[in-house]
């Protein structure tokens, strides 16, 4: 196999290929960071480049392989995260002005347990700002999505969508607040999981909001994910609100089999508003599974489209409190629209953040309801990427002359509300132009990533959405 | 049977609404607003509240932030407007124990 071809295999199937010896980190990593060297002028995913730290793992996971000392699935394979992780003595600039040359002391619990299992670290990934910039006017300007450059890869974990569809990336970790990971995964047509809250540590995550926040994995396919996230899981003193919840073995759910497994359809909201395409490939990989042996159930969250508004009073709340500080000494160096949404939620009331905390406790007693029905619950992933703000409209969330609709939250804010598990994937492309990808997620109770895991591969394996690649 | 009549006063968000139904949008739209008790604010009502957030914005700066802030409060409404009953309460954080 050609270099220049290793870098459109599976996580997997390098993994493979680097346990059998058939091929050397040391390889791989180079074909990507050739990669990496020819479209990230195009494309702008990958704000830093560790070229010489990549190198030196890839050469130290080479020789310890050979020495007979393989570290397991991520041995030798690069990756790389969103630049909201710290990472010791290397760059991480949050997206933004304000923490531009940021270098810290420390290293995430993430990053931590990747580099312990001997992933390669290829770079620090794009995002918006702080996790919630503009997106054009963010500190270091926009990814582009490969699908279609002067299309939006979303946010805010841009660079991680872009990355992975352009191959420039087998693996990457983005965070998710409001959806940030599962937004990126469906306008560049890749995998992204925020599992359970507290599944994973958020120490050394640059915080959005403590309450929502999640970092997870961003790949190619599922079982990369269900890789990653065996990695990553598990308790860490160094965040309380993590889980002392045993890590099951993930690779136990990738069978291909889905026979018996119950999928909630829910009657309302989560199908309303959607792109009519986003729809139709949504019912349809629902049908396929079904076909596979899955059964459908309806189920209803009845609170659904309060998710949304009440999830965004406790993000910006909780960031303004966050930034409090930096917002003071430079609110200058700030992306215009970050700035706009910490100093306007300075004024928000703590009643309103408590009732918004009220309408969590009603979405997570609805969200246990469905899955006492069912093992998963399908919903559309989002709709089609749409284009990047162009930068005159993209300084202010105010447009003037109309009230602003009741922030919907797609189909993903009620995740970060309830702190329920979802996976989006691939299941087709738009069929007018522009061709552009559609994703379908599935939710589970918490702490049920096998299930999400069992759903999302059976139907992954029974499709090759996942296998089509950008021209670029 | 007298029938119970709550009298809620209307929503900037509701107003817009409504004025919408009846043709009126974009500035003619803010202009009735602003000189409705829809709840609409205003830099001078910010630039009061500065002492209870304990941070001063410059006029210009309030400007931004006012309509910023107008904006959000019209996407909570549906929240402000929700009736929670009282047994409900804030659930601050996900607690995988409790679910």
């Amino acid at each position: 196999m050609a270099n220049n071809d290793l870098v459109f295999q599976s996580g997997r199937e390098l993994a493979a290929m680097i346990k059998a010896r058939k091929i050397s980190p040391v390889e791989l990593t180079q074909a990507y960071l050739d990669r990496i060297a020819a479209l990230n002028p195009k494309l702008n995913a990958f704000i830093t480049v560790t070229k010489d730290v990549a190198l030196a793992q890839a050469k130290q996971a080479e020789k310890d392989i050979a020495a007979g000392k393989y570290l397991g699935a991520l041995h030798g394979l690069p990756y790389a995260p969103k630049d909201i992780l710290a990472t010791k003595g290397i760059l991480t600039t949050n997206g933004s002005k304000v923490t531009a040359d940021w270098v810290p002391n420390y290293e995430s619990t993430v990053t931590e347990r990747l580099a312990r299992s001997g992933a390669v670290l290829l770079g620090k990934l794009n995002l918006l700002e702080f996790a919630m910039g503009s997106g054009t006017l963010s500190g270091f300007g926009p990814a582009r999505n490969p699908w279609h450059t002067d299309y939006s890869p979303s946010g805010s974990s841009s660079g991680s969508g872009a990355a992975l569809a352009a191959y420039m990336t087998p693996l990457s970790i983005g965070t998710d607040t409001g959806g940030s990971i599962r937004g990126p995964a469906s306008f560049c047509g890749i995998v992204g999981l925020k599992q359970t809250y507290g599944r994973v540590s958020r120490y050394g995550v640059t915080t959005l909001a403590w309450t929502l926040d999640h970092a997870g994995p961003m790949t190619k396919t599922v079982a990369d994910a269900a890789a990653m996230l065996q990695v990553i899981a598990g308790h860490d003193p160094r965040d309380p609100t993590t889980s002392r919840e045993p890590v099951p073995d993930y690779s136990k759910a990738l069978t291909g089999n889905v026979k018996g497994l119950r999928i909630g359809v829910p009657k309302t909201y989560f199908f309303e508003n959607q792109n009519p395409e986003s729809d139709k490939a949504t019912k349809a990989a629902i049908q396929k599974l079904v076909e596979m042996g899955a059964t459908t159930v309806d189920v209803d969250v009845p609170h659904a489209k309060y998710a949304g508004s009440a999830g965004w009073i406790v993000a910006m709340a909780e960031a303004a409190c966050f930034h409090e500080k930096r917002l003071r000494q430079k609110p200058e160096l700030f992306d215009p629209v970050v700035r706009e949404r910490l100093e306007a939620a300075k004024f928000y009331s703590a009643t309103d953040y408590l009732k918004a905390l009220r309408v969590r406790s009603i979405l997570q007693d609805e969200m246990a309801k469905v899955f006492e029905k069912c093992d998963v619950m399908a919903v559309p992933g989002g709709s089609p990427a749409s284009k990047l703000e162009p930068p005159e409209t993209a300084k202010s969330d105010v447009k003037p002359g109309s009230a602003a609709p009741a922030f919907r939250g797609g189909n993903t804010f009620i995740g970060n509300m309830t702190g329920y598990p979802e996976i989006v994937i691939p299941c087709g492309f738009t069929t007018a132009a522009p061709t552009l990808p559609l994703t379908i997620g599935f939710y589970a109770k918490p702490f049920d990533e096998l299930n999400l895991f069992r759903a999302a591969y059976a139907y992954e394996s029974a499709t090759d959405w996942h296998k089509k690649r950008p021209t670029l | 049977m007298k029938s119970k009549i709550t009298e809620k006063p209307v929503s900037r968000r509701k107003m817009l609404q409504l004025l919408a139904a009846l043709g009126i949008t974009g500035p003619a739209a803010t202009e009735i607003l602003a000189q409705s008790k829809g709840g609409a604010l205003s830099p001078e009502i910010l630039k009061t509240a500065n002492a209870l957030i304990d941070q001063q914005f410059s006029d210009e700066r309030l400007k931004v932030v006012t309509a910023a802030l107008q904006r959000n409060l019209d996407q909570f409404q549906i929240v402000r407007d929700l009736e929670i009953d009282d047994s409900v309460e804030p659930a601050p954080i996900f607690n995988a124990k409790l679910r």
